[in-house]
């Protein structure tokens, strides 16, 4: 063998894999060769530092998340929970709330075409108690107004006939609340309470305005929004007092913030109690809602900590939580924390069915992004 | 039946996998304990940082758990692992442009201000560190982090998966010769670098 010959086989010597024939001979080259005896010998002591170099290691949580996701995965082959249970409910789930939140969008965004008419409205419905604000049956309407308006408006009496009502009606409006609210239960009330504190005064009167005795009556379009004017957003008035009624107070002080407030994006989810039982933690719908209207606000570290949240508290398994992962991966995205963004978006592919396509394609187009 | 834990410590890399593939999560834990560091180490080598390396282990095994019922019973698990590791690792380094192998002195995630060489020379049991005051682990660091992506990812391949020559070089999609070049060349590369710093090795 010569040198040239020895060297080709350094490598395979160095880790091992050279056959005894081939290594006899290499050998007996470097007998006789002591420059490729110490080119050998400073080659296997590079390779042994680098062997022995310690590495980092990955941290406990990254280990645990592996794990956890393994074991979230395994149930699904658990013949109790058989895959084609999963396959049919979530995207029935799925169908239901994205046709929800569709017809939603399309429900504010004509709404939101009569800013004007729906403030006149506003400011009628502020005017004192004393005065006839709740009336059955039809009312002249002041103006042509859009269709759209007129449904969220049920019948209010002429603009002209309580040209100062506003700011009278606001400093009485505490009177009223109490006693004109058909089914205003205790703990409704105390939330009232501890919001108004935090809230801007139109936002506190709206939220004292007789209450709703149909919260989470489907037919109701639409749910107050949170007001990025008002400094608490994250705080649990947004889910907690929808005014939606039947009777008239309808758009009492919402109108007056609606360039202000994002759109509340969908309407009660399927398998949570809606956000206004009172409890003293938030439903874990309301914070996805919340997570929802901050990420129209493009408040996306507020999205990001409601959809964390409500992920936290969703089981594995749960119908609402791809709708949780989804939010807080675009939540993610729109912080640029692209990877993680990425990851939340394949788990999702991971567990619904329903958005693998539309989350894989994410996870590329993710990838193009970089960090 | 399920085996007792000594028993699942006791089956191969391939047997474990074929049993988590039919739903067996214990003998993916099996797995993970056993690949957890070298799969690790190779991804924080490769990849220059242990934030990047960390979010590209977790989305390895969120991989494994995925595809698990495509692996092949045959096939050899650590060869199939590494594949994905080192595709995932790649796409990441192709999204962020390389730019993070640039700089040696990039802090570390969360280590206060400590930089990536210092923490694992600062860890170093290695006697030869000890004798040069670890400056020879600081050295050797920066020399393999400064090799070109090709060579650091057969070098960490070879040395972290217990892959053979050819195993690698089909993993990598390149002859066996290409692999057996690429080390070559990070070797004689490592080597003169320490000869630059005064370390004959």
């Amino acid at each position: 063998m010569n040198c040239k010959g020895a060297e080709e086989i350094f490598i395979e010597f160095l880790y091992g894999e050279l056959d005894p024939e081939r290594t006899e001979a290499l050998r007996a080259h470097l007998g006789v060769c002591p420059a490729c005896a110490a080119r050998l010998n400073e080659l296997a002591r590079v390779r042994e530092m680098v062997s022995q170099r310690p590495d980092p290691e990955p941290s406990s949580l990254a280990v645990q998340r592996v794990l956890a996701h393994a074991r979230g995965e395994g149930t699904v082959h658990r013949p109790f929970w058989g895959l084609g249970w999963l396959k049919a409910v979530i995207p029935l789930c799925f169908a239901v709330i994205i046709g929800g939140w569709i017809v939603f969008q399309y429900t504010l965004t004509e709404q939101a075409k009569a800013p004007p008419a729906l403030r006149q409205r506003a400011e009628e419905q502020t005017r004192p108690p004393q005065a006839p604000l709740i009336k059955e049956g039809p009312a002249p309407q002041t103006a042509p107004e859009p269709e759209k308006a007129k449904e969220f408006l049920p019948a209010q009496p002429r603009l002209d006939e309580t040209p100062s009502a506003g700011k009278l009606g606001r400093a009485e409006r505490p009177e009223a609340s109490s006693e004109s609210g058909p089914s205003l239960s205790p703990e409704k009330g105390s939330i009232q309470e501890e919001t108004k504190v935090r809230v801007m005064p139109k936002e506190a009167e709206r939220l004292r305005a007789p209450a709703a005795p149909s919260l989470i009556a489907p037919d109701v379009p639409t749910e107050p929004a949170p007001t990025r004017t008002t400094a608490p957003l994250k705080g649990r008035q947004l889910p907690a007092t929808p005014p939606a009624s039947d009777k008239g107070v309808e758009a009492t002080g919402r109108a007056m913030d609606l360039e202000a407030r994002p759109k509340i994006a969908a309407p009660a989810p399927l398998a949570q109690a809606p956000g206004v039982g009172g409890a003293a933690a938030p439903s874990v719908s309301s914070l996805m809602e919340e997570g929802e209207a901050f990420l129209k606000a493009r408040e996306f570290q507020q999205a990001e900590e409601a959809f964390s949240q409500a992920l936290h508290r969703l089981p594995r398994r749960h119908p609402d939580r791809p709708r949780a992962l989804l939010g807080l991966a675009r939540a993610n995205e729109d912080l640029g924390r692209y990877g993680e963004a990425s990851r939340l978006y394949e788990t999702l592919a991971d567990e619904s069915p329903a958005h693998r396509d539309e989350a894989l394609r994410k996870v590329r187009e993710l990838g193009s992004r970089g960090d | 039946v399920s085996l007792d834990a000594s028993r699942v410590q006791d089956l191969s890399d391939e047997e474990l996998m074929a049993r988590y593939a039919r739903g067996e999560e214990t003998a993916f834990e099996v797995l993970v304990s056993r690949y957890r560091k070298p799969l690790f180490g190779f991804l924080a080598r490769y990849l220059g940082r242990t934030d990047k390396a960390e979010d590209v282990f977790q989305e390895v095994f969120f991989e494994v758990i995925r595809v698990r019922t495509r692996y092949r019973p045959g096939h050899r698990f650590a060869s199939w692992l590494y594949r994905i590791a080192r595709n995932r690792a790649v796409d990441r380094l192709r999204r962020n442009g390389f730019r993070e192998m640039e700089s040696l002195d990039d802090p570390l995630e969360g280590a206060g201000g400590e930089t990536r060489l210092g923490t694992i020379a600062g860890s170093n049991p290695d006697p030869e560190a000890v004798v040069s005051g670890g400056q020879l682990a600081k050295v050797l660091d920066r020399a393999l982090a400064s090799l070109p992506p090709e060579q650091r990812e057969v070098l960490w391949l070879k040395e972290r998966s217990g892959l053979s020559l050819s195993e690698v070089a089909e993993l990598l999609g390149v002859s066996e010769n290409t692999v057996k070049s690429r080390l070559r060349y990070a070797l004689e590369k490592v080597r003169s670098q320490l000869l630059e710093h005064g370390f004959a090795p």
